[in-house]
């Protein structure tokens, strides 16, 4: 974990409304990130003090740079998107465990802003093994879609589902998956919640690696602010909550309890 | 020149430690700097049994600050003594001991079970907003506080500080309370109870509806409420609230506090702490003081 108080943006643009991708200059960062990890920005306003953690997206350790997708939420993503190219930024990471990488074919499940850290996973994909199977199931709401290009060109297959159905499959990408017969092979999954929970019902007989999301305090585990229900048959109460940003934010499937209702 | 302060006859080589649940059982900051320069490590609150806390979000942002409601998440007096102690003893500065429970006997098992370990002090909490029993229903009833306070002041064998919530009418009383039963020192103040509200769900913000507020936001009641406190009693105070810088923490010791504690900045600026030792360092040889303590109540 490295504090940079000062990263210089080499680009923040639009890429569809509210979906901002932003580009930092970070060659110690870099170095150490690997995909499904996360890094903290801060919003250098006295009176928005939390970082806001944002995945990294894609990763080039020989030029230093990382690249963050990120959507307008609130006050401190509304701040982000109003820096420009040669503006800084105090960033700190690589924060959280990861995405760990299994040998043989591999599926990629990702929903709106939950898509972004898959890219760099699918370059490690394909990084690893050349030869490697990968088809990845892009979900949106409507064809106002972004990264798909470059899912292309790592993956065997890319597979569109939107909620109007302006392109690809018309559902969700659980639904779509259903179509074509379920999962079959290791799955990587980061979206909306009910995605998530669709998801380690329909893959039940493949490991399933899932990356959350929870609003988090530090983002390095000393807050315990993050809580993610983990099962524990040793626990009083039969679980257990784990730190979204160090015990994750990238978990087993089988190790989540998912509760009912839309968060 | 000297940073030194005694608290209840603890030497702490300088005013300077951390707030309780703002810095885990510090091995998260441990590989970030060298913690052993604080003037002693206050860990998260630790019961009698594993609790498993709040419901999430437990987290939220306010203005200037942040709320939170994690609920004394923690693993029990037995893993903590086995597994998080050790390390926090070899970090060779203070360590200080949050303690909870939900009743007066939890307290008491946590203190007679940390009697025979190496902690050098004891800060009682009972004034958590986010736990449903015990915690701040003992902090906001002097005469609770009063029977706690000395049922752990006999079972205890390390200076007990007693951590009071701002949640009260009168802040003072409850202190004095404290003192009258035997605390060696008071540690104030915890955080404001507050809320907010996601208005695109419509709901409350936090997974347990209130939460605790900290952060900067906080830090003119906290200082007041330590120099209202100071007036009252003759024991160290540890004020703590919305410390974010050495100006900040000077204040603190200006309005009467023996040593501060740095929280909600500790999550923002990993090693923040050790820049408010460094200036208040500063701020000892530019006034050409002898000792830190000069300007221990100065404001009065």
């Amino acid at each position: 974990m490295i504090d940079v108080e000062k990263a210089i943006i080499l680009e923040n643009t639009e890429l569809i409304h509210d979906v901002y991708r932003m580009r930092i200059n970070s060659p110690e960062i870099a170095e150490l990130c690997k995909p499904g990890q996360f890094v903290n920005l801060y919003t250098g306003d006295a009176s928005s003090i939390l970082p806001r953690p944002i995945s990294i997206c894609r990763l080039d350790k020989k030029l230093g740079v990382i690249t963050l997708l990120y959507r307008i939420e609130g006050k401190g993503t509304r701040i982000f998107a109003g820096l420009k190219a040669d503006d800084s930024i105090r960033v700190f990471g690589p924060l959280g465990n990861g995405f760990k990488v299994q040998n043989g074919t591999a599926v990629l499940i990702g929903g709106g802003i939950g898509i972004p850290p898959l890219l760099e996973l699918a370059a490690d994909l394909r990084r690893t093994d050349p030869d490697r199977i990968i088809t990845a199931y892009l979900g949106y709401r409507d064809k106002n879609i972004f990264l798909a290009d470059e899912f292309n060109e790592l993956c065997s297959n890319v597979e569109i589902a939107t909620d109007d159905g302006s392109i690809g499959f018309h559902g969700n990408t659980c639904d779509l998956i259903k179509s074509q017969g379920g999962i079959s092979a290791t799955a990587y999954a980061c979206g909306p919640i009910p995605m998530l929970r669709g998801l380690s019902k329909l893959a039940q007989n493949s490991k399933l690696f899932l990356s959350l999301e929870e609003r988090m305090g530090c983002g390095f585990g000393a807050c315990v602010g993050c809580a993610v229900k983990t099962a524990n048959t040793a626990a009083e109460q039969g679980f257990h909550y784990k730190r979204c940003c160090m015990d994750g934010p990238v978990f087993i499937a089988d190790d989540l309890v998912f509760e009912d209702g839309d968060r | 020149m000297s940073l030194n302060v005694s608290l209840s006859g603890i030497e702490w080589k300088n005013p300077v430690t951390t707030a309780s649940g703002t810095f885990g059982t510090a091995k998260e900051m441990s590989g970030l700097y060298d913690i052993s320069r604080l003037g002693a490590i206050t860990v998260k609150g630790v019961a009698p049994m594993a609790w498993s806390g709040n419901p999430p979000p437990r987290i939220g942002e306010t203005y200037g600050g942040m709320l939170n409601a994690v609920g004394l998440q923690n693993g029990g007096i037995d893993s903590f003594v086995n597994d998080e102690l050790p390390d926090l003893l070899a970090v060779g500065t203070n360590i200080i001991v949050n303690v909870c429970g939900r009743t007066m006997e939890d307290y008491v098992a946590v203190i007679e079970r940390l009697s025979t370990e190496k902690v050098d002090m004891l800060e009682l909490n009972i004034s958590c907003p986010n736990v449903s029993k015990g915690g701040i229903a003992f902090g906001t009833n002097s005469e609770l506080t009063f029977e706690l306070v000395k049922m752990c002041k006999q079972a205890a064998r390390q200076p007990l500080y007693v951590k009071l919530s701002p949640n009260v009418t009168d802040i003072a009383e409850i202190a004095t309370a404290a003192e009258a039963a035997g605390a060696d020192g008071i540690t104030l103040i915890n955080t404001l109870l507050g809320m907010s509200i996601d208005i695109k769900r419509k709901k409350p913000l936090l997974g347990n509806v209130f939460g605790g507020l900290s952060g900067p936001a906080i830090m003119p009641v906290a200082l007041r409420s330590v120099y209202q406190v100071y007036k009252k009693v003759s024991i160290p105070i540890i004020g703590m609230g919305g410390i974010s810088s050495a100006e900040d923490a000077v204040m603190f010791l200006m309005a009467g506090a023996s040593a501060v504690a740095v929280g909600t900045a500790n999550l923002i600026k990993p090693g923040i702490v050790l820049d408010i030792i460094d200036g208040i360092e500063d701020y000892v040889k530019e006034n050409g003081l002898k000792s830190i303590t000069d300007i221990v109540g100065i404001a009065h």
